[in-house]
């Protein structure tokens, strides 16, 4: 990642002064099935070298996030809903479901205090397909009525 | 380095239940992924011998193929909604164990012992289809008989101790131990893979994000000038024998249609006939009901995973060439899924890994632009989902910003600033 580079001044981000940042949140989003455990953690970290990690050590580093994309979708729902991003990543990561899958801690945390939502970005590309399909089916048989 | 010392490790498949309402957390229990795990009955619980994968093998040479196989994927079509339900499975092994009276008390009695006990698992299930694939003798559709069901039941329990012996030395996963012990590659590819059976990631959302991936891929004026751009219509159509991108999607979405929406409970097996009748409703009639594009028949099941190799620890694990094609075409050209979950992901995720494997066969180099595109393509998505979600006046998104010398670096691929808080999203495909 490149938090250093953000917060040593060597990257920036458009119109954004970073030298008010007091909170820096690293999220590992990954379009592939993972299901975390702490076997999962130990061989990851066995894995990583040191010197590409040691940005995450800095003060203003919250802890390392990993979500899968379904989880990312569901996250940027509830921010859509309303929820405060950083909110949710505070919850999820303060408490002892800061290893765990996001889902295992919306489902389980009786204090997350989050609600589980949709994108309506999600709904309203399923409702495109379905349409597609219907609109193929109808042209189907409105042509074998005609026939008949 | 932490071991893989719980305690009855070997069964447990890992999973992720919704909690049962009047299932209380312990107070001040950790959470832990034994929260997610359910434990599988196997054979020594019930205090029967325990079948080998070669004990599997020699019953799966005794039994009649498709009607073995059939019987096999209605059990995973009927297993696949319950997954997590142990009343339900409890039903469900009523069902498929009618007559067997040695081993009903005993599962009935495991299921008892403990609100994370459940009867059947998806991973033992495929395991058995492979071993019937592989070994069982060539047999037409017909009704089993009594024996030969007797011989089934078996080995449906049996298929879920078979693997034991593979799991008996607990797995380290540290980078060393794996590099010195291949074995453990195996056990742990085993416990991620016995992970993703249980995982069921909403068909809604599966289908409809590698949909916008494919139509960000093919027609979104923001990638239409990068360096790795592909054809990928092109190779999808070429890796369907000249059927549309399109056209798969519709032949994928009706089955889907077909085979798993309610009312009716899942029935995997599509007659040819009902096959014409869906392509001619969706009006493709220039496609083969034969739909070789999905369906593969037992001689092509058995030379896929032959390529794929891995031995017989593999068969537990190796699911590409089901995926790939998630219908056994049968010998009168009738269908039949062997999993709910290969249909949802060849519509789905199958889109990419048909890409991919098409680039494969072209050329190492594009398949490595292939992949790279796949990555701007995952990352615009990744940027638009944010950027929908996303209140201006209450944050700020961007995209990667390039750095450094010559501007070779590049920031994460989502960045949120919202108030005095940054949030960096590094999208990894």
């Amino acid at each position: 990642m490149c938090i250093s580079a953000l917060l040593d001044g060597a990257a920036t981000l458009p119109d954004v002064d970073l030298t008010t940042i007091k909170r820096v949140w690293p999220v590992v989003v990954s379009l592939g099935h993972i299901t975390q455990t702490h076997n999962l953690w130990a061989y990851l970290r066995s894995a990583i070298k040191s010197e590409t990690t040691i940005a995450l050590g800095r003060d203003r580093v919250q802890p390392l996030q990993v979500l899968r994309i379904i989880d990312y979708e569901r996250l940027m729902g509830m921010v859509e809903a309303g929820q405060s991003l950083t909110a949710i990543l505070e919850h999820k990561t303060s408490g002892p479901f800061r290893g765990r899958d996001f889902a295992s801690w919306l489902r389980d945390d009786p204090i997350r205090g989050a609600s589980d939502t949709r994108l309506s970005t999600i709904e309203h590309r399923w409702e495109e397909m379905s349409d597609e399909v219907l609109a193929r089916r109808h042209l189907t048989e409105q042509r074998a009525s005609a026939d008949e | 380095m932490p071991g893989h010392k719980h305690g009855r490790s070997r069964k447990r498949q890992k999973s992720r239940p919704k909690r049962r309402s009047g299932d209380t957390p312990v107070a001040g229990a950790l959470p832990s992924e034994l929260d997610q795990m359910w434990v599988v009955a196997s054979e020594v619980d019930l205090g029967r011998a325990q079948t080998s994968l070669a004990d599997l093998r020699e019953m799966a040479t005794r039994l009649p193929f498709e009607p073995a196989a059939l019987n096999v994927a209605a059990l995973q079509a009927r297993l696949d909604p319950i997954l997590t339900n142990q009343a339900r499975h409890w039903e469900l092994a009523q069902a498929f164990f009618a007559g067997c009276d040695d081993l009903l008390p005993g599962l009935e009695t495991f299921l008892s012992e403990g609100p994370m006990h459940v009867i059947f698992s998806p991973q033992a299930l495929m395991l058995l289809t492979r071993v019937l694939i592989a070994d069982a003798r060539t047999a037409s559709q017909r009704q089993l008989t009594d024996i030969e069901m007797r011989l089934l039941q078996d080995a449906v329990f049996g298929a879920h101790s078979a693997m034991e012996p593979f799991l008996s030395e607990p797995p380290s996963f540290g980078v060393e131990e794996l590099r010195e012990n291949p074995l453990e590659l195996d056990l742990l590819a085993y416990e991620l893979q016995a992970a993703t059976f249980f995982d069921h990631p909403p068909m809604l959302d599966e289908i409809a994000r590698h949909r916008e991936f494919r139509r960000l891929a093919t027609s979104d004026a923001r990638l239409f000038d990068s360096a790795d751009r592909v054809p990928v219509d092109e190779w999808l159509r070429d890796a369907c024998g000249g059927v549309t991108a399109d056209e798969q999607w519709a032949v994928g979405f009706g089955l889907v249609a077909i085979t798993q929406l309610p009312p009716d409970p899942i029935f995997p097996h599509v007659p040819a006939e009902n096959v014409r009748d869906m392509l001619e409703r969706l009006q493709l009639p220039g496609i083969t009901p034969e739909l070789q594009m999905l369906s593969a028949s037992r001689g092509d099941y058995q030379l896929a995973f032959d390529g794929f190799g891995g031995g017989a620890e593999a068969m537990a694990w190796e699911t590409r060439p089901f995926k790939a094609k998630p219908f056994l075409r049968m010998a009168n050209d009738d269908l039949l899924l062997l999993a709910p979950p290969w249909l949802l992901s060849w519509v789905g995720e199958g889109f990419h890994y048909r890409a991919l494997t098409h680039a494969q066969s072209l050329s190492s180099g594009l398949s490595a632009k292939y992949t790279r595109f796949v990555g701007k393509v995952v990352e615009t998505y990744a940027l638009d989902i944010a950027t929908t979600a996303t209140n201006p006046s209450d944050a700020a998104v961007h995209g990667e910003q390039r750095y450094g010398p010559g501007g070779g670096a590049r920031t994460t691929d989502v960045a949120i600033i919202d108030g005095n808080d940054l949030v960096l999203f590094e999208i990894h495909a």
